[in-house]
């Protein structure tokens, strides 16, 4: 039975690289993969903000597409896995055929760290990283909606050649917030500052997240201050080789 | 508002309210503790409190000592058989200090003049009902013979204690407790503390600045 | 929320500029400190707040009852309970009772409700003297303010601020040293304690059974305020109540611990009627009133798991946004996560439809909660609620509604990223965008933009399985 790539709507819009990243992965753990080629956007934006009639035809049509599949179905975002795993239920509290739906899919929904190490029993996936010093900035939606932190950093501590090092207050949110992100931006970018000070004070030269929406806002605000810290995905991280 | 509309909009609201299934909570109950008096007097002095263990006997001298130490001659206090040991009172009275009246007038002005007198009492003697080891707290429950004053408005305060009445923590005390017997019950945990300066804590800001617990051994 | 900058982030910017926002940081870290060294140490931590979550919610099921019981209870052991609607009632009342006993000076122990309900400015207006003494009230009060945190009002200011507003205020020498600072406070209010007729105080928890009244707090001001008076009136949100006096042991474990790291406050009081017979001292008169102010409305709606809130004042602590702006961009007594869910709660969306919108979603405060609120889950409901009467912008509404059509219809999807592309490429230099037009300028405001991909990655996708 083959994996169900979701790349999710910014890494189809954004970061294509960390789609294919996260294919290679799968196929290095030894998975055939599939990418649903009708996939979207899982809803969340409009979710958020409270459009709760257009979340629910996204969440519909996702729906849709990923029932049509059998077997594993990944995100490489805890944010968006959140998003179907928890708040699909939500939206369609009312709607008992669409809750079933919700359930058959939900239960075989992954982030990419939580299906490659929880599921797969991976964690060393032959990546090498020489001579990178790395910090991992756990995202809020992975890390309290779906316990991931420990996922990543046990990845991550297999990468040969790259040194960890521990990044200050990694909980505190990193200020992106969606559509929070243009709505309040001075209030985003001061949370944004707080965190880029902890990266940089971590003394690591690569920042790591798992969620390509608050990578595209802290790689934003890091170019912006003229750093040299790079951003990648986990899954850049752990696809070279 | 009249009660009867007031309660009935609440009961509508309780109709329609969307509230989640509360957690099946634990039937576990609050921190136990093992050797009671020793966990109470650690926990009192991390509170900045100060415990003294004494006997019976030592009780009269523990305090006397404690006010000769504050240097006072009059003092607020409970009276003689509200303590946990007879003659506290007598015994200060007999080593030269004063006691000041408890009585508060209920009228306005007497009540104003009585006040007077609290603003130079600065040593306060009172029983205290349990003490709670997991956290250090006296129980104080106040009535006739127990002023609430004795307690709140001198810098010292000094409580005496039976050892036998130290007990787990507020909530496995509180199940067996009828609150409704008294018009004012206190719990205590060390002196009056403030942090709203840069949350620098200080001591004594309202209520008494130094706490002293006599913890009479009766077991 | 309208086209034009919001008032939470007009207040929010105009408090970081005054650098207001560096203390709160740092007090807010110091006091979460605390609550979780306490939490740490506290074994049964996790199933007490399990008990305690289930204590609010079930005293929120029966509420009516529990009312109902209090109030006769209160009766039974003397004291009176009047009921009122919203502020202007419940303030009224307050003054009527000052009036009726002859009262010229009032002192007041700390209070939310009364902060919510605006009691000062009434009283003040009518002719009385009110004195806050809670010390840090008491400097909100001369520098004539609004508190900054739940529980740490003066959290902004620095040690200076306080010296200078007392010299100013109560003629005394300058002096930034803390501990003369409290020195000076206490020998101010304790001549106004001794003198006042009358004792105003909120109400941490109310005691369905018993009758009881229980305020918690570290000074002392609370049991001076509910002592030396004459006549004692509580104002209390009719949300305070548990079932028993073992309920409220459980909360009050709880509270502390996450309020203030302590393992109980330094005083619980419990007020169970006026001074009885043979009673030395206490208030001979004990008035509660009971307040409504659109908890009631709260209460039948989406958002009454909010009313389960204790005010330990954990959640700002915690909360990234609130540490970055402070309690006085969130416009109302309540700050914080809490304060962005109770305040349009209570005073509805018209005023308040930013403050749902003032948070990222990103849970930390649920985590900290002693009572297990799930604030993000109430934010959402309000977005939701919001939304649909119209408070978002035009523009995000626009946005949204042309991307939610789009993406229902795979093949729109992908004309509306290979649009991005196009549009990027254009904007984009080295693969960035660091001036974008539109909306988007508000993210190219504080960061650069990352270039749409110029093919989709189911473009390349399709590309590598061999498609067209």
């Amino acid at each position: 039975m083959a994996t169900h790539l979701f790349v999710t709507c910014l890494v189809n819009g954004f970061f294509p690289a960390v789609g294919e990243a996260t294919a290679t992965l799968l196929e290095r753990a030894g998975d055939d993969v599939e990418v649903p080629a009708a996939q979207t956007c899982c809803g969340q934006p409009a979710f958020n903000v409270g459009m709760h009639e257009e979340a629910r035809a996204m969440a519909a049509h996702t729906l849709d597409v990923l029932d049509a599949t059998a077997g594993p179905i990944v995100l490489p975002s805890g944010s968006c896995t959140d998003m179907i795993v928890h708040h699909y239920r939500e939206l369609f509290a009312d709607d008992p055929d669409r809750l079933e739906q919700v359930d058959r899919v939900a239960g075989r929904t992954f982030e990419l760290t939580q299906y490659l190490v929880d599921e797969k029993g991976r964690s060393d996936l032959d990546a090498s990283c020489d001579g990178c010093v790395a910090t991992y900035h756990p995202s809020c939606h992975g890390l309290r909606n779906l316990g991931l932190r420990s996922q990543a950093e046990a990845l991550l501590d297999e990468v040969d050649g790259l040194e960890r090092v521990p990044l200050p207050d990694a909980e505190n949110c990193c200020g992106f917030g969606g559509l929070f992100s243009v709505e309040m931006p001075e209030v985003s970018a001061a949370m944004m500052d707080t965190k880029l000070d902890n990266v940089v004070a971590s003394g690591a030269e690569l920042l790591v997240g798992g969620d390509v929406s608050c990578l595209m806002h802290l790689a934003g605000g890091l170019r912006r201050r003229g750093s040299s810290v790079r951003v990648r995905h986990i899954a850049e991280v752990l696809a070279d080789d | 508002m009249d009660r009867d509309a007031f309660l009935e909009t609440v009961r509508a609201a309780t109709q329609t309210a969307d509230l989640p299934d509360a957690p099946v909570a634990d039937s576990g109950g609050g921190a136990t503790v093992d050797d009671l008096v020793e966990a109470f007097v650690e926990r009192l002095e991390a509170t900045d409190g100060i415990a003294h263990r004494v006997h019976a006997a030592e009780v009269v001298a523990t305090v006397a000592a404690l006010a000769g130490e504050y240097e006072v001659d009059r003092f607020l206090a409970w009276a003689d058989g509200e303590l946990p040991v007879l003659g506290v009172v007598s015994g200060l009275i007999a080593v030269g200090l004063r006691p000041v009246p408890a009585e508060t007038p209920r009228d306005r002005q007497d009540r104003l003049v009585h006040h007077e007198r609290y603003r130079t009492v600065r040593f306060g003697v009172t029983g205290a009902d349990a003490a709670l080891a997991e956290s250090g707290s006296i129980v104080l429950a106040h009535g006739r013979g127990r002023p609430r004053m004795a307690s709140l408005i001198p810098l010292v305060h000094v409580a005496v204690v039976a050892a036998s009445t130290v007990t787990d923590s507020l909530s496995a005390w509180a199940s067996g407790v009828d609150v409704a017997s008294t018009a004012n019950l206190v719990i205590i945990t060390g002196p009056s503390r403030t942090g709203d300066i840069e949350m620098q804590l200080n001591l004594g800001v309202h209520g008494p600045k130094h706490l002293h617990v006599v913890v009479v051994e009766d077991r | 929320m309208t086209e034009v900058p919001v008032a939470f982030v007009e207040r929010a910017i105009r408090d970081r500029a005054a650098g207001k926002v560096a203390a709160i940081d740092r007090g807010a870290r110091r006091i979460d400190a605390g609550r979780r060294a306490a939490a740490g140490a506290y074994e049964p931590m996790e199933r007490m707040r399990d008990r305690a979550r289930a204590i609010r919610l079930d005293a929120l099921r029966r509420l009516d009852e529990l009312l109902a019981e209090f109030a006769d209870r209160v009766a039974d052991h003397g004291g009176h309970v009047h009921f009122a609607s919203d502020g202007r009632e419940a303030a009224g009342l307050v003054l009527q009772l000052a009036r009726s006993h002859d009262v010229d000076r009032i002192v007041k122990s700390k209070s939310m409700v009364t902060e919510e309900i605006h009691l000062n400015e009434y009283l003040l207006d009518a002719g009385l003297e009110v004195t806050e003494t809670d010390l840090g009230e008491f400097i909100i009060q001369l520098a004539d303010e609004t508190p900054a945190h739940i529980i740490a009002p003066v959290l902004h200011k620095t040690r200076q601020d306080i010296g200078a507003l007392f010299a100013a205020e109560l003629g005394v020498p300058y002096t930034d040293d803390p501990t003369e600072l409290n020195d000076i406070a206490r020998r101010h209010l304790r001549e106004i304690f001794l003198a006042a007729d009358l004792g105003i105080s909120g109400c941490n928890l109310a005691i369905a059974e018993s009758g009881s009244v229980v305020l918690v707090t570290n000074e002392g001001n609370g049991r001076l305020t509910t002592t030396a008076p004459r006549v004692h009136v509580v104002v209390m949100g009719m949300e305070r109540i548990v079932g028993t006096f073992a309920d409220a042991a459980t909360i009050l474990e709880v509270l502390a611990r996450s309020a203030t790291g302590q393992r109980l406050s330094v005083y619980t009081n419990v007020v169970t009627g006026p001074r009885r017979a043979g009673d030395p001292d206490g208030p001979s008169e004990l008035h509660v009133i009971i307040l409504d102010n659109g908890r009631s409305r709260t209460l039948a709606g989406s958002e009454a798991e909010i009313l389960a809130c204790i005010r330990c004042g954990a959640c700002l602590n915690v909360c990234p946004v609130y540490r970055e702006v402070g309690g006085h961009a969130y416009g109302f007594t309540y700050s914080g996560p809490v304060g962005a869910v109770v305040t349009p709660s209570l005073q509805g969306l018209d005023d308040f439809g930013d403050l749902p919108y003032a948070s990222t979603l990103c849970g930390a405060c649920r985590e900290v909660c002693p009572v297990r609120i799930d604030i993000p889950k109430l934010l959402l409901s309000l977005r939701a609620q919001s939304a649909s009467a119209g408070g978002l912008p035009s523009w995000v509404v626009r946005g949204l509604k042309v991307y939610a059509a789009a993406a229902t219809r795979p093949r729109r999807f992908r004309r509306l990223l290979r649009a991005g592309g196009l549009v990027g490429r254009f904007l984009a230099d080295d693969g960035w965008i660091t001036k974008a037009p539109s909306h988007a300028g508000a993210w190219t405001g504080a960061r650069d933009l990352p270039q749409p991909a110029v093919r989709s990655f189911l473009d390349r996708w399709k590309e590598r399985e061999g498609g067209s």
